[in-house]
């Protein structure tokens, strides 16, 4: 009878070992996040520039085109797909002025940004055909408002050859579009 | 005759006695709570901006339950995370213990991970658990957990990893 209580409880034991024995020991949870596509530009500060040509003021004399303004800076954010392609800005205006070119060019980005920047394309002279200012952006960010991204220079400058289409007139405003697309 | 008897009986308990104590070498068990995390960072709505980049879950974010063996016991929590199915390398985990549980848990303690630690691909030991009593059961050990790296730099993608806790003797 000992023999057969012993053995009884030898098994019950082993019984509770066996659940023991595969009790859990590791357990796991779950993390994650969607991080969209995205593609933003803007000009800093907000608001016009005027560029104001100067009258000549002695007989047989050009007018005279203002100094180049300097004071909008382009931010971007720039967010890719994975194995996609790089983006680009460009730049067009609404009309061109008879007579006159406009001339942009963006400087080198700076500021507080980061991630694959754009290289600029130097300057060009603004057409109401789209063309590309900046190119080879990738994930990146200019940070934002002035004197971060990439520094705009803006001119307005007579043509000679075409002397004759320069007219008076005042407030004549243009529009620049600038628009970040993806190659 | 009756002192064999006697004997065997004496064999007998010395042999339960030696599997229990095997036993509690082994004995320890944990599950893992709470819920899964779903990071949610802001949308960026301004050229220029980048994401804050870090972010931090509810300080009760994962509920681990923590068994001792039937004998006294000295254990680790240790954990480590594995890619679900995407992660990149510039994103870091980290993990914090915000509490130290619930539950009769008497002359039992846990020590460590009350700063962030960053966890990586290999296990990397969180906290101890101590353990005075026998069969100690903590419950709702809270841990946080806080992402850091988040950037437009990183492809657009869904990001996923899974965090896998193990506890062990030490």
């Amino acid at each position: 009878m000992k023999i057969v209580f012993n053995i009884t409880l030898l098994l019950s034991i082993l019984s509770i070992s066996d659940v023991t024995l595969f009790a859990q020991t590791t357990g796991s949870k779950n993390v994650s996040f969607a991080l969209p596509e995205i593609s933003f530009v803007d000009i800093e500060p907000s608001g016009s520039l005027s560029l104001s040509l100067i009258a000549p003021n002695e007989a047989g004399n050009p007018i005279v085109a203002p100094a180049a303004n300097k004071s909008k800076w382009l931010n971007y954010t720039s967010a890719i797909q994975t194995g996609g392609g790089t983006k680009h800005i460009t730049a067009s205006i609404s009309s061109k002025i008879p007579g006159f070119d406009i001339k942009l060019s963006a400087a080198a980005a700076s500021g507080s940004g980061g991630g694959t920047l754009g290289t600029s394309t130097g300057q060009i002279t603004l057409s109401t055909t789209a063309q590309t200012i900046i190119s080879g952006i990738g994930g990146a960010y200019t940070g934002d408002g002035t004197n971060n991204g990439h520094q705009l220079t803006i001119s307005i400058v007579p043509i000679v050859s075409s002397y004759s289409l320069i007219k008076a007139q005042s407030n004549t405003q243009v529009q620049i579009t600038y628009t970040i697309s993806a190659n | 005759m009756k002192y064999r008897m006697c004997h065997k009986q004496i064999q007998l308990i010395a042999f339960i006695l030696l599997l229990l104590i095997y036993k509690s070498g082994i004995a320890q068990s944990m599950s893992v709570g709470g819920n899964n995390w779903s990071v949610s960072p802001p949308a960026i709505t301004e050229a220029g901006k980048n994401y804050v980049g870090i972010y931090e879950s509810p300080d009760n974010q994962i509920l681990l339950t923590l068994t001792g063996p039937l004998l006294l016991g000295n254990m680790h929590v240790s954990a480590h995370y594995e890619a679900n199915p995407l992660w990149d390398n510039n994103l870091k985990l980290s993990i914090l213990r915000t509490n130290s549980g619930t539950g009769l848990c008497l002359l039992c303690s846990l020590s460590g991970n009350e700063n962030y630690i960053q966890l990586n691909t290999t296990d990397i030991t969180l906290f101890n658990f101590t353990t005075a009593a026998l069969l100690t059961t903590v419950n709702n050990v809270a841990m946080k957990l806080k992402v850091s790296g988040v950037s437009v730099v990183l492809p657009a993608a869904t990001y996923g990893c899974k965090v896998v806790f193990t506890i062990s003797p030490n």
